[in-house]
């Protein structure tokens, strides 16, 4: 479960402050799928961020099963996005020097597990994209379309307890886009108590999630499920 | 460490080379050449501060320098040779000291003993190997009685030689004559031939120049000189030894004075200079090893924000900081390995085409270690300070800023 309460996200530079987020509330129960829509600039991939903890808020509070999570350390914060956090974005999102394999197994590294552990759950998590047999490939010799579908492997590998999707279909064509959204929430349905949060342009993917949340200008400015909040 | 994240940085560190393999290659560059002029500055700097030190004869409160000097403008002989103590060539051209007068004040108790540089005689020695000789510029330096030249045993050495009648030659003499050592020849043109009972001096190469210590009572030739060391005996007097010297060069040219000077004065310019000397070396070593390290520091960075794209999407899956670290610490610590492995290999190639034949120190132990402590040092530096600027940005901006 996730709580934001009075999340404010403020970016300084020299002398003046932009508000990138907030403040925002809301909380999002255990194996919702949330559609986060809204123009460019309305704060999707900063409320994305800080969910993730990629991002600290400047104020409010974050707690994730009830544990304030808004004032921790460096350290404590990688480890919970290594152990419940997986995260797929638009782009920047595979390493070229690695093979497709060592892509997905990357989570795992630094979650301790033996190589021959790794191997095997990265081989179950391609199958389960459509990649079998794709492993020893580089990243850039798949399409587009492919390697979303490896950061998809890459962020399910760990089995996280939040997935966190950053318009991961905005640099797609629109049949491998809803490909890309169908996995996810094929993915999503395995796992009765994950969070699925995508951030999207297309209100065609906001439709097929359980709760849609409209962005502008930093603030949420509506909540609800997809067939009132869209008919708006 | 985790063996997923070795093969991981191995991974990391091959791919940004191709990326940016003339960045690297600079980079490499400029740590090798640091490392080769800290490596001959440090050692430059021991060489000559151990030549001064190794040099050195013992008592020397015994040990007095006296100089001949022609009285109209005779200062401008102040400025000679390098080598330390009064082996150096002698200010004033005249043989105002004889050879046998200075013989004769030994055998009666005079003095204990002396050595000067045989001057305007031909210094060159033939080294008879196998077959054919080899022409050395050597010092010839002519001795008699206790003469200890170099620091610890060599007064006794040297008498031994001298009973026998044959020569010493010190180790910069065997170095650059071939390895020549006891029992080979060695030829003072024109014409004699003396053989080697005894190799002196420090072994370690810190007393560049050859020379030949022959005893005065072998020596083919009626010299003198215008500078000589001697040990006076326990107990006379410098003044009245400085008295019958000065008698002596009277005879020679009556416009001359003769000085003398404490061992340890005439010693103490010498080591001001050779420190002024070891300090300009390790200086411009310095100058050149911080002139490298900026460069590395630049191009660290860059390599660094270069690879922050991969270092953020390694901290968004789980990366810990002290797991960025080590894949920062990791690439450094290549690259800084590499070029210190390329440094010394330029330094042993200088050193064994060029230096090595041209007189100058070798490389000493202090030089590696002390220019291995220096990149160790520049290379956690470097590295702490990249750790925090991969570290300290939040990963969604840095994702952001690294599209
Ligand atoms: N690093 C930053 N520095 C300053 N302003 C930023 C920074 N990141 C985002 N912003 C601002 O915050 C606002 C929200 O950005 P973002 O969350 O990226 O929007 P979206 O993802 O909805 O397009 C924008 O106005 C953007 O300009
Ligand atoms: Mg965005």
């Amino acid at each position: 479960m996730i709580g934001l309460f009075g999340v404010i996200r403020d970016y300084h530079a020299r002398d003046t402050t932009a508000r990138g987020l907030g403040p925002v509330s809301l909380e999002i129960p255990a194996g919702q799928a949330v559609a986060v829509v809204g123009a460019s600039g309305a704060g999707k991939s900063t409320l994305l961020s800080t969910i993730g903890l990629l991002d600290s808020p400047t104020s409010g509070v974050y707690r994730l099963d009830g544990i304030d999570v808004s004032g921790l350390s460096e350290k404590r914060r990688s480890v919970i996005r290594r152990d419940r956090m997986g995260f797929v974005f638009q782009r920047y999102n595979l390493l070229d020097e690695l093979t497709v394999s060592q892509n997905v197994e990357l989570p795992l590294i630094y979650q301790g597990c033996s190589s021959s552990r790794r191997r095997e759950a990265a081989r179950l998590a391609l199958d389960k994209v459509g990649l079998s047999g794709k492993g020893r490939l580089r990243a850039w010799q798949l399409s587009g379309g492919e390697q979303q579908r490896v950061a998809i492997a890459r962020a399910v590998v760990g089995k996280p307890q939040i997935m966190l999707c950053d318009e991961p279909t905005g640099n797609l064509d629109s049949s491998t886009g809803q490909l890309i959204i169908k996995l996810l929430l094929d993915i999503h349905g395995e796992s009765p108590n994950r969070i699925l949060v995508v951030v999207t342009h297309n209100v065609g993917v906001a439709r097929q999630l359980d709760r849609v949340l409209v962005m502008r200008d930093g603030l949420v400015m509506q909540d609800g499920i997809p067939q009132e909040v869209l008919a708006q | 460490m985790n063996p997923g994240i070795a093969i991981d940085i191995w991974a990391g560190f091959r791919g940004q080379l191709r990326r940016d393999f003339w960045g690297v290659a600079l980079l490499w560059l400029g740590l090798s050449v640091a490392t080769a002029a800290l490596t001959f500055g440090f050692s430059m700097a021991e060489s000559s501060y151990k030549c001064i030190v190794g040099l050195l004869p013992g008592d020397l409160d015994r040990l007095y320098c006296v100089t001949a000097f022609e009285r109209p403008g005779t200062l401008a002989l102040e400025a000679m040779g390098p080598a330390p103590g009064c082996l150096s060539p002698a200010p004033g051209d005249g043989e105002y000291f004889a050879l046998s007068m200075l013989s004769d004040m030994v055998d009666r108790k005079e003095m204990d003993g002396f050595f000067f540089v045989a001057r305007g005689k031909t210094v060159e020695v033939m080294l008879d190997g196998a077959d054919s000789g080899r022409e050395l510029n050597a010092e010839l330096v002519v001795y008699h009685g206790y003469a200890p030249v170099y620091a610890g045993d060599t007064a006794q050495v040297l008498a031994k030689v001298s009973e026998k009648g044959g020569v010493a030659v010190n180790w910069a003499l065997s170095c650059h004559g071939g390895g020549v050592g006891t029992d080979d020849m060695v030829r003072v043109s024109p014409g004699s031939t003396f053989s080697i009972m005894a190799m002196v001096g420090s072994r370690t190469g810190y007393d560049p120049r050859p020379r030949v210590m022959i005893p005065a009572r072998a020596f083919p030739y009626e010299t003198g000189a215008s500078e000589v060391t001697v040990y006076i005996s326990g107990g006379a007097s410098v003044h009245r030894l400085t008295a019958s010297l000065s008698e002596a060069a009277a005879k020679v040219s009556n416009s001359v004075s003769v000085q003398a000077a404490r061992g340890e004065d005439a010693y103490g310019r010498q080591i001001k200079q050779a420190r002024t000397s070891s300090l300009i070396t390790a200086g411009v070593a310095a100058v050149i090893a911080a002139v490298a390290y900026a460069n590395a520091g630049i191009f660290t960075t860059l390599w660094v924000s270069e690879r922050l794209r991969g270092l953020a999407l390694r901290r968004a899956v789980g990366a810990t900081p002290g797991t960025i670290a080590i894949y920062v610490m990791s690439d450094l610590t290549i690259i800084a390995l590499s070029s210190l492995v390329a440094g010394y290999v330029a330094v042993w190639a200088i050193w064994a085409l060029w230096f090595r034949t041209n007189g100058v120190p070798m490389v000493t132990w202090i030089g590696l270690v002390g220019t291995s402590l220096v990149m160790l040092l520049g290379t956690v530096i470097l590295g702490a300070v990249q750790c925090r600027l991969a570290n300290k940005t939040e990963p969604a901006l840095l994702l952001r800023r690294t599209v």
